[in-house]
């Protein structure tokens, strides 16, 4: 147990949020990407929160693709499409991608107010003393 | 001079909310975390027994149990309101500790110096 703990372990929640945010902008920024039949969508990453081995705070656990078949869509005109007129788009939904993006900020502001009320108290601690 | 029972119950106390604080810390970080239970940290009533028996205060150690709030669909339990207030709570708690201990000690050197 390090001398200010508790900053360390909001410090990882921080981190864990942090790297859903990337995850989930970046799901966001390929929404629409278009690609052959023949190849795979865009998979969206979604981040697995888990504890951390030692006990202390959290970590990403791992990451969860999302579908590489994707949507079929016609679009004859579009330079990619097949000879049916079909191309790949990414079956990602924007609602709960952005439900995901306020929940990861919500949990990234809460452990930044962690860090925050833990230093007041080891603020204290210092001063003790004096 | 150091281990009467004031100072003793005090340095445990700020033992216990240390411990409280860092158990608030990874409930947090874990808010997201599936199947995480929530822990919370239970010391008070243990030294507040200890006090009233006249047993050494030194002896009462934090105790870690799991929180017994329903889960959430993910399996997590932890629930950021009481986790934020118990958090605000566990401050202000611990700086009072602190000044307290401060007290004593300044008393003490007071005692040591002549005034």
């Amino acid at each position: 147990m390090s001398t200010f703990n508790a900053i360390g372990v909001a410090a990882s929640g921080v981190t864990v949020y942090r790297k859903w945010l990337d995850a989930v902008s970046d799901n966001i920024a390929n929404i629409d990407n278009v690609t052959r039949t023949s190849d795979k969508a865009f998979q969206a990453r979604y981040v697995i929160a888990q504890e951390a081995q030692d006990g202390n705070g959290a970590q990403v656990g791992g990451v969860a693709l999302g579908s590489a078949e994707g949507v079929l869509v016609h679009e004859p005109d579009n330079p990619l499409a097949d000879t049916q007129g079909y191309v790949r788009r990414p079956d990602i939904d924007l609602g709960s991608q952005m439900a995901q993006l306020m929940m990861a900020q919500r949990a990234y502001q809460a452990n930044l107010s962690v860090v925050d009320r833990a230093k007041d108290s080891y603020t204290a601690a210092i001063n003790l003393g004096k | 001079m150091f281990n009467d029972v004031s100072s003793s119950a005090l340095r445990v106390a700020v033992a216990g909310l240390s411990a409280r604080q860092t158990a608030i810390a990874q409930n947090i970080a874990n808010i997201e975390t599936p199947g995480y239970q929530a822990r919370k940290v239970k010391f008070e009533e243990a030294l507040s027994t200890a006090v009233d028996h006249g047993a050494s205060p030194s002896s009462v150690t934090p105790s870690v149990q799991n929180s017994l709030e329903p889960s959430r669909l993910n399996g997590s339990n932890v629930n950021l309101d009481e986790e934020t207030l118990s958090h605000v709570d566990t401050t202000m708690r611990y700086q009072l500790t602190l000044r307290a201990l401060d007290s004593k000690y300044s008393m003490l050197r007071t005692a040591i110096t002549g005034g």
